[in-house]
């Protein structure tokens, strides 16, 4: 069966979609699309992470993420200075009441010497 | 003309990436028959055509600031069109609308409608790669070099695919229309 190459182009010419195509190309363009169709085509992922407003705003949660951390650092180190002085200051109370305490019977029982 | 052609196409396609709709529209009414055309030969079936066409165009809208010239565009338009068309013709087989019925002739006595027909269905039936050579061939008029790039495939898988069709619809027509010869002249 012999056909030409003009016939292929003519079986094969091109043809016009219905009239409203481009109003309804243009109708879908200025609707938000919500999921896939049914030819499968990807789904526009917004890349919101890229507009300078995001990436400043992220920036200065790091930073005062950064600043909360060392401060409460620097608190818990000052909480930790503050229990050991007062340990200190409790332990010496305590060795300096046992002393009176021993001083105290001294002078209230003194040892009766032999004559 | 055709130089002022390009030049409107320039600056439509120069306003279109700036966001001026009208601009769009009118880029999409000028390509609109290309890309409707390769999804109507390769699926058979309106509707899924102007489904695939206009999915094609979205897909455009969103990419517009990648295209670099109003050439660009239409090797674009055509590369995503011819792979979408892939794509769908292996999910689905190709459903024959009611096109298929021989259109009235008013056409000259060389052109055979009945062979165009049966052209038409036969392309239809040819495996999704070399369907879409052909279309891009005959429709579209691309040289194998032009359809190797649009495709991604290699030159010499072009021209053997293309052999290889233009032999299988040869064998198609003969078994459908039998050993009679059209005379063209």
């Amino acid at each position: 069966m012999h056909f030409s190459d003009d016939d292929l182009r003519s079986a094969l010419g091109r043809k016009e979609p219905s009239a409203d195509f481009t109003g309804r190309v243009m109708a879908s363009i200025n609707k938000p699309q919500s999921s896939e169709d049914r030819l499968g085509a990807v789904p526009v992922v917004r890349v919101w992470w890229r507009s300078p407003w995001a990436m400043a705003s992220a920036l200065t949660a790091c930073l005062l993420l950064v600043i909360g951390l060392v401060q409460h650092h620097q608190y818990e180190q000052r909480e930790m200075e503050t229990k050991k002085v007062r340990a200190q200051a409790v332990l010496a109370m305590r060795l300096t009441s046992e002393k009176l305490n021993v001083a105290l019977r001294q002078a209230l029982y003194p040892r009766r010497s032999n004559h | 003309m055709a130089g002022q052609e390009a030049d409107r196409m320039e600056q439509a396609l120069t306003k279109a990436i700036q966001g001026d709709h009208p601009a769009f529209a009118e880029i999409v009414k000028e390509h609109q028959g290309m890309v409707f055309s390769i999804a109507y030969h390769f699926l058979r079936n309106r509707s899924l055509a102007e489904e695939l066409a206009q999915e094609v165009f979205l897909q455009l809208y969103q990419k517009l600031g990648d295209i670099q010239s109003s050439a660009h565009l239409t090797y674009w338009l055509r590369r995503i069109t011819a792979h979408r068309c892939i794509d769908q013709g292996r999910r689905c087989k190709p459903e024959l609308g009611l096109e298929e019925a021989p259109p009235q002739s008013t056409m000259p006595r060389l052109v055979d409608p009945l062979l165009h027909q049966h052209l038409r269905k036969s392309v239809a039936a040819l495996p999704e790669k070399w369907r879409v050579m052909v279309i891009l061939r005959y429709q579209e008029e691309l040289d194998l070099a032009e359809i190797s790039e649009v495709l991604d495939i290699p030159l010499n898988t072009v021209k053997s695919g293309l052999q290889r069709s233009l032999a299988e619809l040869r064998k198609k027509l003969t078994r459908k229309l039998g050993g009679v010869r059209y005379a063209l002249f």
